[in-house]
């Protein structure tokens, strides 16, 4: 049974985009069979940070109108054979997908793949909400600032109450908190946000801690996640990410001049 | 920094307050306080009485099946009030006095009657029945407005957190949450609210008017606290109650925060 899982977080920026190309990639890699799906219509993205934008073709919205198949639309990556895009259209809006088609698309994607990864755009419309209206699972992608916070809190209200899942009275959808931009020294200046503290507001389990990291911006312009990028601290936290979306206990890995008390509550809590 | 307003919207109407108010004025009006002094006080009351409906004439099988009825539960039915009614009867002309005897004698206490024609007011007067109006059944009236009542009068009690956006209300009851109330979520109870978790939200206690109602928390951090239409932001809040234990009530038109022990 394949596990849908939605990227999302109601603010825009904080690198949801990111971490679908991250996650998505360190789940192929590990040998499951994972799509990455962007909902972002009408601002497509996900298929530039995978490197694979001049083969777009056929698009998620194409799929859901019946003008073309799953599997014309669906690109295989080059790097990795068990895993695939549905990028987005860009000149259509996010009221061109309809709940059903989602459910249709998503139901036979399901079938086919261990992982189907949802890209969710910003915001709290139509299109948010269709990307987490089938999600088993959601990875909330939230940065160590007050706004961004709350916008995540938010989510999680609306993943409690209008989701599939929600909607059916089933099992409620499986959150995970993935803590990114994150920088120890504006935390040590009390710029930003502990991650103690918004653990304690958004109170759900913690999948990883991605570091501000230079890598990032450099592996999104060259269109490789950047995950594949093993020196770097951020592709080492998603890689952590990855084994703890997968079931593996592993510590909390903390960038540079990180005390070891903090490390150890923290663990503590969250394990 | 009090004032007095109708808190977000419709929800929290301050108006079925008001017309409680005026109603119980009018009944004031009506029943003046100096007959105390004459030794009596006159007031209307609501009593349950049970009906007796009449079908046909009486006839000895009409009063063995009444006194076998009475027999079977001689506690509750034994000189108990009775009213006649006689709108299944019709209006034929009926002896009021023999009915009378006929249901005193099977243990029963007739006080009046009710459904009567015209022709048939004078001998029931006679015979020492007074007149009532035609009203409903008991069981109607059980079955309309009381168990409405207790469906909505229920507490409601929440363990998950309440989301920022998320609102909660408990109508004509009180709101228990187990969890925290975060930043931008918005509870609100027409009875009491207590919370367990941090309260980070707005919290509208007593929403449809109730002054005494109150907001119990055990880490205050609200954005807004409101009882009965009286409300404080979280600037107004003092710092040394902040994350602490506190109950909230309403004392005149003030918000009165105590440190829980």
């Amino acid at each position: 049974m394949a596990r849908i899982i939605v990227m999302t977080s109601g603010k825009g920026g904080v690198g949801k985009t990111t971490s679908t190309a991250a996650l998505g990639t360190g789940l192929a890699l590990r040998g499951h069979k994972t799509v990455v799906v962007d909902f972002d219509v009408g601002l497509r993205n996900l298929d530039l940070i995978m490197g694979c934008e001049r083969r777009v073709v056929f698009d998620f919205v194409n799929v859901i109108a019946g003008e073309a198949k799953l599997h014309q639309a669906l690109i295989k990556d080059k790097r990795h054979e068990n895993l695939s895009i549905l990028p987005a259209s860009q000149t259509r809006d996010k009221e061109a997908l309809t709940k059903e088609g989602v459910e249709r698309v998503i139901g036979q994607l399901a079938q086919e793949f261990d992982y189907v990864l949802c890209d969710s755009p910003a915001g709290i419309e139509t299109g948010a909400l269709l990307a987490m209206y089938c999600a088993d699972e959601a990875v909330v992608v939230t940065n160590p600032e007050v706004s961004s916070v709350r916008d995540s809190d938010r989510i999680l209200g609306l993943l409690a109450s209008r989701t599939r899942r929600a909607e059916r009275g089933e099992a409620p959808v499986k959150q995970h908190l993935l803590l990114t931009r994150y920088d120890q020294a504006r935390v040590d200046r009390g710029d930003m946000l502990k991650v103690e503290d918004v653990l304690e507001i958004l109170a759900i389990p913690l999948l990883g801690i991605v570091p501000e990291s230079e890598a990032v911006l450099r592996a999104s312009n060259s269109g490789v996640p950047v995950i594949l990028d093993e020196k770097s601290a951020a592709g080492r936290a998603y890689a952590d990410a990855v084994s703890r979306l997968l079931g593996d206990q592993i510590e909390h890995r903390f960038p540079a001049a990180q005390g070891k008390s903090l490390f150890q509550r923290l663990f503590g809590r969250t394990a | 920094m009090m004032k007095r307003v109708g808190p977000s919207g419709a929800r929290a109407e301050a108006a079925p307050a008001e017309k409680l108010r005026v109603r119980g004025r009018d009944v004031a009006r009506e029943t003046p306080a100096a007959p105390r002094q004459a030794g009596f006080q006159l007031r209307g009351s609501a009593v349950t009485v049970m009906v007796l409906k009449l079908f046909a004439a009486p006839d000895a099988r009409f009063a063995r099946g009444l006194a076998d009825q009475v027999a079977t539960a001689p506690d509750f039915f034994r000189g108990a009030p009775v009213i006649i009614d006689l709108e299944q009867y019709g209006a034929d002309p009926i002896d009021f006095a023999a009915l009378g005897e006929l249901v005193l004698s099977c243990g029963l206490n007739p006080i009046g009657v009710r459904h009567v024609a015209a022709a048939q007011r004078d001998p029931a007067l006679a015979a020492g029945l007074a007149l009532f109006p035609a009203g409903r059944d008991t069981h109607e009236l059980v079955a309309g407005p009381a168990t409405v009542k207790t469906d909505k009068a229920r507490t409601v009690v929440r363990s998950e957190p309440v989301r920022s956006g998320q609102q909660i209300y408990a109508r004509e009851g009180d709101l228990i949450l187990l969890a925290a109330v975060g930043a931008g979520a918005e509870v609100i109870a027409d009875g009491n609210i207590h919370v367990y978790g941090p309260l980070r939200g707005r919290a509208i206690a007593g929403a449809a008017g109730d002054t005494n109602a109150r907001i119990f928390c055990q880490s205050l951090d609200a954005e807004l606290l409101s009882i009965a239409g009286y409300y404080c932001v979280s600037e107004a809040i003092e710092a040394k109650f902040l994350k602490q234990r506190v109950q909230i009530s309403l004392a005149g038109e003030q918000l009165v925060f105590e440190r829980l022990p």
